[in-house]
């Protein structure tokens, strides 16, 4: 059995290059379109914040590095970025590397992403959590 | 001589030979309830309910050095081995797209990231069924279809708003309260561009 050829790295640490090439181009191609972008129609028809709500304002300031703004505008986003690539990172070397100290990969990591996401969508629609509407 | 697979942990292993399963067997690395496989059975079957092979688990598997040395291989070896998961990793896939589809459906371009999402639940729905396959991912792979379709959706939804809007916009100049409130720095300057022409 070839159980002992070189690890490599697991398929999902490719996520954090292509997030945040996208992310560059975000920040450096927007300028070149017409840097409008048109009214959300659920909010507008419905009044509604969808889960995604306030997402293009977080990721423009992110790539900006207004952090605080980011995290107004979508903090599920902003939290995602910050801590989850830096954690699929550290899963990925775990995976290359077994000796070093750190989290493995589990389902439940990506299930608990959609809940607190679902989560999110449901709460900053109701006046308790404002806080978590976007301005 | 067989060569078997075995299911563990949502990965798939083998073939090895009768000599190597059955040892195995015996450190407790394929457990009672863990499937199995060789060339000629209908379907996998969980190592108990295999005659050939649990004979030899009768009492070696459920003693607690068993368990311990279960416990420990399975805490050491799975995530290094590098037999590759051939589907798990597509309901992965899906349920990722499926998030990124609902996060940016807004943007009108949650379409990019559902179609993918779509795909991948659907690939991976298929190949979950092969009874050849012992590993899960169902669930994973149904939810990320169903965020894909969301997103998808979400995303139709707004771009054939934002048309309707626009056209509207078009052909009765001055209703239209420009639907822009974005970017928030450069709102009250010439942002509306469609009101000014």
């Amino acid at each position: 059995m070839s159980d002992q050829k070189s690890v490599k790295w697991p398929d999902y640490v490719l996520l954090v290059p292509l997030i945040l090439i996208g992310l560059t181009a975000f920040r450096f191609l927007l300028p070149l379109v017409s840097g409008e972008f048109p009214k959300c129609p659920i909010y507008k028809f419905t009044g509604l914040h969808c889960p995604g709500c306030g997402g293009t304002r977080s990721a423009l300031a992110l790539v900006h590095f207004r952090i605080g703004e980011a995290f107004q505008q979508h903090a599920w986003f902003t939290v995602a970025v910050l801590l989850g690539l830096p954690l699929l990172l550290w899963m990925g070397a775990k995976v290359k590397w077994p000796s070093i100290p750190g989290p493995r990969y589990h389902d439940w990591w990506l299930w608990a992403g959609l809940t607190f996401l679902l989560a999110y969508g449901v709460l900053r629609n109701i006046e308790l959590f404002s806080w978590m509407a976007p301005r | 001589m067989s060569e078997w697979y075995y299911g563990r942990e949502d990965q798939q292993y083998g073939p090895i030979d009768d000599a190597s399963i059955k040892a195995r067997i015996a450190t407790g690395e394929v457990s009672p309830h863990d499937l199995v496989w060789k060339e000629g059975m209908e379907k996998w079957l969980p190592l108990s309910q295999v005659s050939e092979l649990s004979g030899g688990l009768s009492t070696v598997s459920d003693s607690p050095y068993a368990t311990a040395a279960s416990s420990l291989v399975a805490g050491v070896s799975p995530a290094a081995l590098p037999m590759p998961p051939p589907t798990s990793g597509l309901a992965i896939a899906s349920l990722v797209c499926g998030i990124l589809a609902i996060l940016v459906s807004c943007n009108a371009v949650g379409i990019v990231f559902g179609i993918p999402a779509v795909i991948c639940g659907h690939l991976a729905m298929k190949r979950l069924k092969d009874p050849l396959n012992p590993q899960g991912g169902q669930g994973m792979a149904l939810a990320g279809l169903i965020c894909g379709y969301i997103g998808s959706v979400i995303t139709i939804i707004v771009v054939i708003f934002i048309g309707a809007i626009f056209y509207t916009a078009e052909s009765s100049r001055g209703e239209f309260e420009g639907g822009i409130d974005w970017p928030q720095q450069e709102e009250s300057a010439d942002s509306f561009s469609v009101e000014d022409q």
